[in-house]
Parts: structure tokens; sequence; C-alpha cells
């Protein structure tokens, strides 16, 4: 059967550590799927290995029935897999209104835009419903810098969102986020997904996974541990060995 | 008097188009390009060359440099631009140097540390522009052009991303940004504006020399920016008007010709290490914002 997105035999050693050492899964369209493990399983460096953030050692990625070979990580946007990264990466000096622009412009916009800008209005009106929906339309002309890391964090889902990217990979979206702001991050996700887009999450917070994730691959030692639904995971006793030692009980 | 006060302001005229084409690429992109005197110099000299070896006139020379400079600069920049922060400043730095040691040494062309002389005031549809005043309208025109075409790149689309790449590169590459092809085309434009006003000062001061490479031309450039602000369209034209008034102080107060040059380098160094302190958004950040929003109001 073809997978949406799939990940065969994934290598990355850096010297004698395999950091990630013949990966191998496959995520379902429409779906959100968490990517969970200790610390050092080899969960981020799968994430940069798929977004092309860093050239992998062997193993193929195929999406949509491609395989993508070794491409600028910008090419790998425009295909449609886009990615957050764990300490928030907005523009820090740009306000939130450029910030999202930036995004919607979804190709290289080159010099010659100076002269010809495309659609300005409409898209600062796509802007402007998107921060509605989270309140945050007053703060639209203010500068990144000076936003909250909770609303930092949305307006960063909202950038990728506006990329009209089809595979959105999220580095621990929940992490430091107060309850409240959660619960918009949920919102926003479960959004995506009514919407088509197919969701990888790396997450820390148990909780927040399990509730949103459809399936869970759990990562161990640069391998994967095991791929099933968050029922079973939370049964499993091999992912519990994995967090908590082989000798707890 | 009157002949002094435009000799100032077109060689300033001339200075706000450097300053400002350097800002495109340093302030707006943040590359740290200490070499980008390097297309000042190809410009004043392909117009001083063009211009009495073969006669070649004002307007074919501002084409001309135009099309080397940005050719230069697309070499330049697919060498340099792999690099960046520190390594990129002494690459360049190194490239402005061997451009120099070029210039001083390659006899048959630039005639060496003699410069170049006979090259003629600008002659634009057979009307020859020889007095101080008609030099210095005709330039403030072009310069306005110019600074028409550099505003519009840095409140464009394309301005944005440039200001993007500067916050920060891996960021921009994760919404799908070409990094590299947008700042080698920051460099070609900020090159060939800089080529622009090359030829605007060979036909102004009709004799070149290779000191237009030397150190405190390369640092003159980078205070312009910083003290306007980097990124900052306006403040890098009040910036230039500053300077240029401070660079006039010494005269003045009566300083000997022989050490005005001296002092006002120290000045500027200074003024450059007194605002990378205290003013690193550069001096004319917040006065300008305020009276922005003034405005608005």
């Amino acid at each position: 059967m073809i997978q949406y997105f799939q990940i065969k035999n994934l290598c990355k050693y850096f010297g004698g550590l395999h950091a990630v050492d013949n990966l191998c899964f496959s995520v379902k369209k429409n779906s959100i799927t968490g990517l969970i493990g200790p610390n050092g399983a080899g969960k981020t460096t799968a994430f940069n290995l798929i977004s092309h953030f860093l050239p992998r050692d062997k193993g193929d990625i195929l999406f949509q029935n491609e395989n993508l070979k070794k491409l600028p990580a910008y090419i790998l946007v425009r295909k449609g897999i886009i990615r957050t990264f764990q300490q928030i990466r907005l523009f820090p000096n740009l306000t939130i209104r450029e910030n999202l622009l930036l995004a919607l412009s979804k190709n290289y916009d080159g010099w010659w835009t100076s002269f010809f800008p495309i659609n300005e209005a409409k898209k600062n009106e796509e802007i402007e419903i998107s921060l509605q929906k989270f309140d945050l339309e007053k703060l639209i002309d203010e500068k990144a810098e000076d936003l909250s890391y909770g609303q930092s964090r949305i307006i960063e889902i909202l950038q990728k969102k506006l990329t009209g990217a089809d595979f959105i990979l999220l580095d621990e979206p929940a992490s430091g986020i107060n309850p409240t702001r959660l619960l918009e991050i949920e919102k926003l996700l479960l959004e995506l997904k009514s919407n088509g887009k197919t969701i990888l999450i790396i997450e820390h917070n148990m909780n927040f996974i399990m509730k949103m994730c459809d399936e869970i691959i759990v990562m161990e030692n640069g391998k994967v541990l095991l791929q099933d639904t968050p029922q079973a995971v939370q049964k499993n006793q091999k992912v519990l060995e994995a967090y908590l030692g082989k000798n707890n009980k | 008097m009157f002949e002094y006060i435009l000799s100032l302001l077109t060689i300033t005229v001339i200075l706000v188009l450097l300053a400002q084409s350097y800002n495109l690429s340093f302030g707006l992109t943040g590359l740290l390009n200490l070499g980008h005197i390097i297309f000042y110099g190809i410009g004043a000299y392909t117009a001083a060359i063009l211009n009495t070896k073969f006669g070649v006139g004002f307007f074919e020379n501002l084409i001309l440099a135009i099309l080397i400079t940005g050719g230069f600069a697309t070499f330049f920049g697919l060498l340099c631009l792999r690099l960046s922060g520190h390594y990129l400043a002494i690459a360049t730095l190194g490239a402005a140097m061997i451009t120099s040691v070029v210039a001083n040494n390659w006899m048959s062309l630039t005639n060496g540390p003699l410069g170049i002389r006979g090259i003629e005031n600008p002659i634009v549809f057979g009307y020859h522009f020889d007095s101080a005043l008609s030099i210095f309208s005709l330039y403030f025109i072009i310069v306005s052009f110019c600074l028409f075409l550099l505003y519009k790149i840095f409140h464009s689309p394309y301005g944005r991303i440039l200001r993007a790449i500067k916050d920060d590169e891996l960021a921009a590459i994760s919404v799908g940004k070409n990094v590299f092809s947008a700042k080698i085309w920051s460099l070609i434009l900020s090159a060939s504006f800089t080529g622009i006003a090359g030829v605007l000062y060979a036909h102004y001061r009709l004799f070149l020399d290779p000191s237009i490479f030397a150190l405190p031309e390369i640092i003159f450039a980078i205070l312009i920016v910083v003290v306007g602000g980097r990124g900052n369209f306006w403040g890098c034209i009040l910036s230039v008007l500053f300077l240029q008034f401070i660079s006039e102080i010494p005269r003045f107060f009566g300083f000997p010709d022989e050490i005005v040059g001296a002092t006002r380098n120290i000045l500027f160094a200074s003024l450059l290490i007194a605002v990378m302190f205290w003013k690193p958004n550069g001096l004319f950040d917040k006065q300008l914002k305020k009276t922005l929003e003034k405005n608005k109001k």
C-alpha cells in the first residue's frame, strides 16, 4: 500500500554515535501522529533529516509517492513539508503581520516584486482573519520579540499553516505553554486536521500527546520501538521501560 | 563660498547613493561585507578608463558600470556568500585589499598610483555639464531616481525577505525562502547602485587613483550605515548629512590642511566605536520612529 509519508532505513551518524539508526515509519494522511521517546532517542535528528536541515547518511524519505532526494530545505517547504523548531524561530524584529506575510508568499519573492507587489491587500485580510480566531489581531503591528512565549508559539504555528504546507512537523509545541494557550494550540491543530493537513508532533507532554494523536511512534536509541494507537502505547511494557527504566514497577 | 557649498552638496549626494546602496546589503540583509567599496571603485574606474581611453560618454558609462559591477558582484557573491559573519567580513576585506593591489599595479590599465587624469565632465544630449550648479542638479536628479528605486526595494516583499534573513536565516529557509538567491540579488543590486555612485564620482572629480579602495573609505561607508541605523532608509540619508557636517568641522576650526584628513579619520573612527557601544541601532532610530508615529496621529 502506498503511504502518504514514509521513511525507510533512515540513518544518521555523528562519528560513532548512531543518532538515527535504520529508522522506518509511516504517517497516514490527514492524521495527527506523535513522535515520542526519552531524551537522546533521536526524535529531533529525525525531524532535521525529514525536513532536510541535516543531510542523511542513508535511507529514503517518501512523500506523496515521491522519493525525496537530497534537496535544499526551502524546496521541501514548497513541496509541502514544513517544520517548527524546539526554540521558537519567528523573525523578532519583524511585526506579526510581516512574519505572517512571509509565509503567505509561498514562492520566492524576487526583487522584481518591489515594483509589482502581488495581492498584498488580500494577504493582509487573510492574516487578520487568522489572528482574530486567537484574539491576537491587536498585536498585528507589534514586533515578534515583544510577544509572550505562548503567543509566539501560536503565531509560529499560524505562520506554518499560512504557507499552505500539507505536512506539518511540530517540535514540542506544548512545551512551556500555560493551560489556556494549550487549549488554543489544541484547537488550532484540530482545525488544521479538519482542513486536511497531516501533522507529526514531537512532544514530552504525555497528556497532550495522548489526547491529540491518532497514532504514536515511540523511538529509542535512534530506532522505532513501537508504532500504535495512544491506548496501546500507554499499556506497552517496553515503552514504560524505555521511559522509566527496566527495574521500575 | 557658493562653489564650495555646491561641491560639498555634490559629494554629499554621491555619498547618499553609496551609503544607501551599501545599506541594502549590509543594513537590510545583514551581509557583513567589508569589501563593498570595491564596487564603488570598479564603477569609478569603469567610467575613468572607458571615458579617457575610448571616449565613452557619461550615460553609456552608467549603463556599463551597472553591468560590470553587477557581473562582478555575482562572481564575488558566489565566491563569498557561502560564508557568513566574521568569515564573510574577513574574506570581503581581503577582496578589497586585492582590488587595491591590482589598481596600484596594473599600470597599463589603471596607471597605478599616478591615477587617471583627463576624465570629462558629464555630457548629456550634447549639453556639457561643466558648472558646479549644473553638475549638482544632474546628480541630484539621478540620485533621487536611484533612491526612489531603492526605497521601493526596501519596502517591498523582497525587502521583507532580506530583513527576515538578517533576523534568522534558518527561520527564513523554514518558510520556504531561497536565502542564498535572495542574498546574491541583494549584493548585485547593491553593487549596481554603488557602481552608479562610482561613475558619478569619477565624472565629477575628473581624476581617479587607487586611494578610492583605501581602508578609511571602507570605514567611512560602514560608519554611515551604522550611524544611520542598519536597514534604516531615512536614517542613512540623515547620517550622510550629519557626517558631512562633522567632517567639515576641522576646517572651520582652522586646522591646517595637512592634518584635516587625519583629524576626520580620528573623529569618524571614534564615532563608530561610540555608536556601536551606546547606540547599536543607530543615532536616528528613536527620533525617526517618534516622528513617524506623530505623523500617523
